[in-house]
This record gives structure tokens, sequence and C-alpha cells, in this order.
């Protein structure tokens, strides 16, 4: 600070912002050539003569997670069978044995979400764009600066305008159709075991062109910055009711027997790692396409 | 200061690939048995996870042998090992997740205060026969 004063009294401008933090990186440099050994021997020495990650992991029952963060919650199914296979979750079903669950957000809140991201960008943005156009009427000319700055944010506001308009249009066909239940005869399935399937509904609009797919997506948790996000992909898909080759119709109710593929992985579940498997119903009503997805767990055969 | 040589440990697994549900069996030594400093050996057989995501780990197996409880000096070396394996997570190669099973030895020695440590893998794969 002293340094800074001084270039400033002296009329040395280009000085004051040398003068004012040259001390500081001084201090940081030396503080770290001076401690920053220690601080890392200690740091090494401390992260040794902790426990190791698979100690740690065994007192656990079993299961933990990275170096250096804390182990997970022992799962309820550590003594079971299959660990790290977790039941996806049936209820009673009315038709066959076993009720599925639609997994993801239902279509009315993923619309919701849609509406209100496009409402808040847009709205931040529109004030922007009328001070361009109002730029323009005042002087006459294009502010094309200003124009070619606001046009990637516009793409993407109109991108979401459009996203949700197809979730509006999602949403809008899962009224029509009303709850679709998907009920099978045998839960967890088992590869190469024939599953009966039932799919009814209780909306009016029929859905048509029904097919059944088994669906792997694998999830990966991960810690980008300060946030953790998740990414996920699908790896597999197998068909297990062909709208063509259904000799009863393709629309609904629909009871069918299918095949379970064989060599399929099973249903894995980490606190950062899984692997999920869900039955995919796709349709056609109006002239809409329709998909729900309902969680199922494969078991190793 | 006397350096005392990084400890040479091996590990041998019967074979590459072992059933699930069925036995792991292997031997490691560790060349010339444990430094005389060594604060602790350990051994487990366990599965972790690479990819995308952050690295989960389970443990099916663990031993710890250490000078304090007297566990160090009669832990044979070699230490051939049978263990039972459970029948899930398979050994598995996705995308974003893949799964590997292996055996894995850690040793710490060392004086107070400059405590170092060899680890040792030895990877096999849980798959049962036929799987696509």
């Amino acid at each position: 600070m002293g340094l800074a004063f001084w270039a400033a009294v002296t009329g040395n401008v280009v000085l004051v912002p040398v003068g004012f933090f040259a001390p500081i990186l001084v201090y940081g440099i030396g503080s770290a050539i001076v401690f920053g050994p220690r601080i890392v021997r200690h740091m090494r020495e401390a992260s040794r003569n902790a426990p190791s990650p698979e100690s740690v992991a065994a007192v656990a029952h079993g299961e933990g997670v990275e170096l250096g963060t804390k182990v997970a919650a022992p799962w309820e199914d550590v003594a079971e069978v299959n660990p790290t296979v977790h039941d996806a979750g049936t209820t009673p079903g009315k038709v066959l044995a076993y009720r599925l669950a639609q997994v993801g957000m239902t279509p009315g809140c993923r619309f919701g979400c849609a509406v209100a991201v496009a409402i808040f960008w847009n709205a931040i943005l529109s004030s922007f764009v009328i001070d361009a156009f109002n730029k323009w009427n005042r002087a006459g000319q294009i502010p094309w600066l200003d124009m070619l700055f606001l046009t990637p944010f516009v793409l993407v506001g109109l991108l979401m305008i459009g996203t949700a308009f197809f979730f509006g249009v999602r949403w809008f066909v899962s009224t029509l159709t009303g709850q679709v239940a998907v009920e099978v005869s045998a839960h967890p399935m088992l590869p190469g075991d024939v599953v009966r399937i039932h799919i009814a509904q209780t909306g009016t609009f029929r859905l048509v062109r029904v097919a059944v797919l088994l669906v792997c997506t694998e999830e990966a948790t991960y810690i980008a910055g300060t946030s953790k996000s998740t990414a996920k992909k699908e790896v597999a898909k197998h068909p297990l009711v062909d709208p063509g080759a259904n000799p009863d119709g393709d629309g609904l109710p629909l009871t069918t027997d299918s095949t379970i593929p064989t060599g399929l992985m099973h249903s894995f579940d980490a606190p950062n790692n899984k692997i999920k498997w869900v039955l995919r119903v796709t349709a056609r009503v109006m002239g809409f396409s329709f998909s729900n997805d309902y969680g199922v767990t494969v078991n190793p055969r | 200061v006397i350096r005392v040589e990084e400890p040479d440990i091996r590990i041998e697994l019967a074979t590459e690939a072992f059933a699930p549900s069925g036995e792991l069996a292997g031997v490691f030594v560790i060349a010339g048995g444990p430094p005389p400093d060594a604060r602790s050996v350990e051994f487990s057989v366990m599965w972790r996870t690479s990819g995308k995501g952050t690295e989960d780990i389970g443990v099916a197996h663990y031993q710890a042998w250490k000078p304090g409880d007297g566990t160090l000096a009669s832990m044979p070396n070699p230490n051939t090992f049978t263990v039972t394996l459970p029948n899930t997570p398979w050994s598995y190669d996705g995308t974003l997740v893949k799964i590997h099973w292996l055996a894995r030895v850690r040793v710490r020695y060392g004086p107070e205060g400059d405590t170092r440590e060899v680890v040792q893998d030895a990877e096999f794969a849980l798959t049962p026969s036929g799987r696509v």
C-alpha cells in the first residue's frame, strides 16, 4: 500500500498497480516456498496414516466411495445374494403380479419447468433486445455490434421456446392418453426368461402402434467445479413387443409374452455409477408420438 | 538418510476370469518379506468403477496384518488365499461406467513422519461363462 501510495504521489501512475500487487505476490511466493513443502509433506503423511479406502469400505459393509470422501451409508441389501443390484420397486398389479413404476419427470412437470426457464431467459434478454431496437430507431442505423452480440442469446431463447412447445405437446398428449399402466408377470427380470407384459390405459384417446423396448442406460455422477453433474447414455435397446408382429392388433390393452434377451448386464447401483434398465413404451396417438419409461431390475443369470 | 528399498510385491491369480459366486484362488508374496519398519500389510479383493463418474469401490474380502497386534510377524509369505466371490457386480466395460475386479495388496512402512506406501493390484474378471 505504501509503495502504491508513493508511486501515486510521485506521479508514476504505471507503477501504482505494481506497488500494490508486488508485495502481495512476493509474500505469497515466499510463503509457498517456505511452507509449501511442509504442508504437502504433512498432507501426504496424514493421508498415509489414514485408514486405506479398502479398510473403510470393509468397515462400511463392503461399499465405499472415492478416496478422501466419506463412505456411503451401508446398503440394506449387503447380505443379499446380489450386492449392488437394487430392486427398482413395484406395486401389486391388477392383471399381472407386478405393476411397474414410471420413471422420470411427469410430462406436466417437464412442461412447467421448460416454460419457467424460457420465461426467465427471454424476460432478461428482452430488455437488451428492446434497448438495441431503441438505439436503431434513434440513430437510424442498425447497431450491428449489438445485434451480433445478441444473436446467439436470441437463438438460445428461441430454442427454449421451442423446447417448451415440444414439452407442451407431450403434456397435451399425456392428458389425452390418461395413465398408462404396465404390469409384468415376473420381477426382477432374468435374461432368457419369458415374461408376460400387460399394458392398459385410462384415457379416451387410444394408443396405437404400441411397441415395448428394454433399454439400458449408464449413469455416471461426477464433480465438475463445485457442483455435481450426472451424465447419462443409452447403451442398449432390445425390442420386446413389435407392433407389426402382434396378432391381436397393435393397440391397448395389450397382453403379450416376451423373452428377455440372454447375455444382458445386470442392473447396478453404486453411489456414483449406475446401470439402469427400463421398459420403454412407445406409441402413436392422434398423429403424435408417445413415450413412457418404466423402471425394471435385471438380475444376473 | 538411509533409504529402504521399496517392497517388491507380486500377486498371482489362478486364472484371469472367475465365475460369480466362485472361488478366487491365488498367492501374493512380498520379496524378502515385509520391510522391518512395516506399519501394515493389507490384502483385499474388491471391485472399483472407472469412467466418467466419481470412483466407487466395494470390498468382498479384507484382511490386515499389523505389528501392533502381533499378526504381521505370523503373516505367511508367500500367502496363498482363496476368497469366495459374490454373485455381483460382474465385470463390465461400458461407455460411461466400467467395473473392474482386483486383488490388492497395500504395504505401509517407514518411520514416524515419513510413512511410505506401495500398492500392487492384480485384475481379474468376474463374469459368467458364455456371457456376450
